[in-house]
């Protein structure tokens, strides 16, 4: 991989795309020439633009060099029954190309039952441009020139139909692969709310979001990442909505990566981010399709990788993190105590455990007289200092929840019950650890489960571990130190331009009315400002009291 | 994308002063007020005040004639070259000076409360390790942290403050004016250590940053009245509670406000924690926003580019500075130093400045440009 320091560089990105296309052209011209050095380039890009030519058996050859050497790419020789006999060669690859299109649409087709009479088919100069127009009966057809043009068609699953005597060809849409149906994410499930889910088809994850936009301003760009993996990524975004410079940044960003393969939407998040050796993410992956069009209606950018069902959404704030979709399903006082609930739960996931060792062990004045000295009795006869039982407690719980998740459904189950509840229970019965430091750790554990999204749960679960040895070595001084560091530091961050604590920080009053809780409806008349959107009103105001025509800004 | 170019609208401004404002300092006020000026200490402060007001007005007016300059670049048109110098230098100075007593006044707190036998090379050091990474970042960053922490900190304190109203006895303030009590030959020390907490000097090194430098007066004036009606709540409630005996023998009346006002609380025993936690951040935004002018005047003096190499640079001199003020009595000595300073930086220099500006206008008018140097 090519070092990518140059990324962080702001280069406006009509000039970025064209320092591209020189560069490859350059490459491309460098190989075709024989030039010493170019045989990587050649290899990589796909050698240099050849034509088609009149000879089916030079484009056949030239297409088995290149591909054809794998046993799952068919090359089905055909003879076309016209006046006079043209032979023709299909090339697709086995089971990525539907065979019931290849058969019934294709090569049955091109029998010409009832069509031999017509008058076109003595038009031999025109042969292909009427197979395409008038016998076959596939929704996408193309007609192409180039021979470098047909090998990633048909290494995406398309059929190339190559015609003796002709310098074109027709790329056909054959695509039919074995695919998941769709259905609800198990990691983001909701009880109220659309019970659908991404699959890894890019093509379907592209309609569910166009089945539920049905906006004409709404754009699907898709792009190729990857030099041998040739992966499709779809930009989402409605034009009319999302910030040009989010959109134009993010197109920048994913053509500035030059890697051999995208395995997962993960690849793209770590080369995208801004921060690349941040803790935090600062793209936030989803599964759910409802989530990816809500963000898209605030005027973010949705980017949906084929192969995987993860989608990435840009721009986004440290908050929304621990927003989940099922906040906009329900009432708003519902969802209001479900935040109120879940960012009480990220203090406590954070913090509780440091704070714990922090009062124990230099301000135990502080915690109320019978509860320190139900401390004090607890941890009588306990053989570990405070400080190492709470880290051994903390690995032990994370030791046990990773060996649940590695673990299949049932027996993860049993493994989470044996070593959370027996185990703690044999240990405190055995005088190894104390009760409270078990209903802490516990507690910290649950507290970390009720954030919606995976990543950032991972990240506090790891700010855990040096939180405790700083109020292990500063107490409650140390702790307030690593929070302004912690304030300062993501303060710092951007997402895509969009500052990482907004609406806190810096203060956006408008967009607080989704923030710590939801406001209704009707009072969300604008979208969030802290996007900068180029429509800024999500709705009319249908504001009915002096109280709803304050909370909707009217 | 593209660092965006920081500029500072009216709120903001407004929070920069009251983040240099709301400080240690503010703990230890109300005593200082009463041993020099007994019951009527407490009119000390709007007394102050006005001077503060009239003198934050001269330096955003300074802003409005001179846009896009820090005191640094107008001072030199004005004084001349070495003059001029010396004059940013005064400001740079005063910054740098108010770090070290902010460091040993958090240590203090810190010692006496949270972190009991802690040594002071860990307090100390690790704060200013910590206000120096705060102060490698840019503007923008520190404008928005100040922004959230201080609002916490206003809101933890007036809780304090309203809660020790329950104690409020209005006979405390009186006698008003008793001659015997009154030691207005220190009105100005004490005057210059309000000045030094309040924080508006700071106006003289923002020009270049602010969005409508037409709405600068307002935002100043606003700025420093709303931190002398902070002060004057905060000085009448513990006198009020206290009284002015008991406030003269106190070092922290205001961490005594807040055990005074301590009520059984679930989860923890004594609320005072809460107020000196939230302190550390007041401390914490005071200490990064006069460590980031003195280092944005040193670059702009001697024209220095790194702005985060300059910070670094300077940590070992803060430190060494917070060394030298062993005990109480060496940081209130240094205090009063300090006043003197701020009452020069704040209040003689804007005026001088905008005399000079006037005069050079007037003589400009008449037709000698020679006082528009370079």
């Amino acid at each position: 991989m090519k070092k990518r320091r140059g990324l962080r560089q702001p280069i406006p990105v009509s000039r970025a795309r064209e320092q591209g296309k020189t560069e490859k052209a350059g490459r491309v011209a460098r190989a075709c020439t024989g030039e010493k050095g170019a045989a990587d380039a050649r290899e990589t890009t796909g050698a240099c633009a050849r034509g088609l030519s009149p000879e089916l058996a030079k484009n056949v050859e030239y297409l088995k060099e290149k591909i054809g050497r794998s046993d799952d790419v068919v090359f089905r020789d055909y003879t076309l029954e016209l006046p006079e006999q043209v032979p023709i060669v299909v090339v697709f690859v086995d089971g990525l190309a539907s065979k019931e299109i290849i058969n019934e649409y294709i090569l049955e087709a091109l029998t010409f039952k009832g069509e031999l009479k017509s008058e076109w088919t003595r038009d031999k100069k025109n042969l292909v441009r009427h197979v395409k127009d008038k016998v076959l009966n596939i929704n996408e057809v193309r007609l192409v020139n180039g021979l470098d043009e047909l090998i990633t068609p048909i290494l995406s699953g398309e059929a190339a139909v190559l015609f003796d005597g002709y310098a074109e060809a027709l790329i056909c849409n054959t695509r039919g692969w074995p695919y998941r149906s769709i259905d609800e994410p198990e990691t983001e499930a909701v009880i109220r709310g659309p019970r659908v889910g991404f699959t890894e088809t890019l093509r379907f994850n592209t309609a569910q979001v166009r089945r539920w936009i049905r906006d004409p301003d709404l754009r699907v760009k898709v792009t190729k990442v990857g030099r041998r993996s040739q992966t499709d990524v779809a930009l989402v975004y409605l034009e009319s909505v999302a910030n040009p410079q989010v959109v134009a940044e993010v197109e920048r960003r994913l053509g500035k990566i030059d890697i051999d393969g995208v395995m997962e939407s993960s690849t793209l998040q770590e080369m995208i981010e801004d921060r690349r050796l941040s803790l935090f993410p600062t793209i936030q992956s989803t599964e759910r399709a409802d989530r990816v069009v809500a963000a898209v209606l605030e005027g973010k950018v949705g980017i949906i990788t084929d192969n995987t069902p993860f989608a990435l959404i840009v721009p986004i704030s440290f908050w929304e993190f621990y927003y989940a979709a099922e906040d906009y399903y329900h009432r708003w006082p519902m969802a209001l105590l479900l935040r109120i609930v879940r960012f009480s739960s990220f203090f406590f996931s954070l913090y509780l455990p440091s704070l714990y060792v922090a009062l124990s062990f230099y301000n135990p004045e502080l915690i109320p007289f019978p509860l320190a000295v139900q401390l004090a009795g607890s941890r009588e006869g306990v053989p570990f200092p405070l400080f190492l039982e709470v880290l051994l407690m903390e690995l032990a719980i994370e030791i046990i929840r990773e060996a649940s998740a590695r673990l299949p459904g049932p027996l993860g189950q049993t493994i989470g019950i044996v070593g959370g509840f027996i185990l703690g229970d044999a240990a405190v019965r055995a005088g190894l650890i104390s009760p409270l430091t078990t209903v802490v750790v516990a507690l910290t554990a649950i507290c970390s489960f009720t954030s919606p999204n995976f990543g950032v749960a991972i990240s506090i679960r790891i700010l855990r571990f040096p939180l405790v040895v700083v109020s292990l070595v500063g107490g409650l001084y140390g702790l307030a130190l690593a929070t302004f560091v912690l304030l300062v530091y993501t303060t710092r961050i951007r997402s895509f331009g969009v500052p990482f604590l907004t609406p806190f920080i810096p203060l956006q009053p408008d967009d607080l009315k989704d923030s710590l809780g939801r406001a209704p409806f009707w009072a969300m008349v604008n979208r969030p400002r802290s996007y900068k959107p180029l429509d800024t009103k999500r709705q009319k105001t249908k504001a009915r009291n002096w109280w709803e025509r304050l909370f909707s800004g009217k | 994308m593209s660092k965006t170019t920081m500029f500072l609208n009216s709120r903001q401004i407004i929070l920069l002063i009251l983040g240099l404002s709301i400080s240690g300092g503010n703990l230890l006020l109300p005593g200082r007020v009463a041993r020099v000026f007994g019951t009527s200490g407490w009119l000390l402060i709007p007394a102050a005040g006005i001077i503060f007001i009239f003198a934050a007005w001269i330096c955003a007016c300074l802003g409005r004639i001179f846009p896009g300059e820090t005191v640094v670049e107008f001072s030199r048109r004005l004084l001349g070259r070495p003059l001029g110098f010396l004059a940013g230098l005064v400001v740079v100075l005063y910054f740098l000076l108010y770090i070290p007593v902010e460091i040993r006044i958090l240590q203090e707190l810190v010692n006496i409360s949270i972190l009991r036998h802690a040594s002071s090379w860990f307090v100390s050091g690790t704060f200013l390790l910590v206000v120096a990474y705060a102060t490698a970042a840019d503007f923008e960053t520190l404008t928005q942290v100040n922004e959230v922490l201080i609002e916490i900190t206003m809101i933890v304190g007036l809780l304090v403050t309203l809660f020790g109203w329950r104690f409020f006895d209005p006979f405390h303030l009186q006698p008003v004016f008793n001659a015997e009590e009154l030691n207005l030959a220190k009105f100005w020390e004490e005057a210059g250590m309000i000045v030094g907490f309040t924080g508006y000097p700071l106006l003289l090194l923002v020009f270049p940053f602010v969005r409508h430098p037409r709405t600068l007066p307002r935002a100043a004036v606003f700025a420093v009245t709303l931190v002398v009606l902070t002060y004057s709540f905060f000085i009448i409630t513990t006198l009020g509670v206290f009284g002015r005996n008991e406030l003269a023998g106190q070092a922290w009346p205001g961490l005594e406000l807040a055990k005074a006002v301590n009520f059984e609380v679930v989860i923890l025993e004594r609320l005072d924690m809460i107020l000196i936690v939230s302190w550390l951040g007041a401390i914490f935004t005071s200490c990064f926003l006069a460590y980031h002018f003195a280092v944005a005047g040193l670059s702009r003096l001697f024209n220095l580019r790194s702005h985060s190499v300059l910070t670094w640079a300077l940590a070992p001199v803060i430190y060494y500075l917070s060394t030298i003020l062993t005990n109480y009595f060496a940081w209130n000595k240094w205090l009063s130093y300090l006043s003197i300073l701020a009452v020069f930086v704040g209040v003689v220099l804007p005026l001088f400045l905008l005399l000079m500006a006037g005069l050079h206008r007037w003589l400009g008018s008449s037709g000698n440009p020679g006082g528009e140097e370079e």
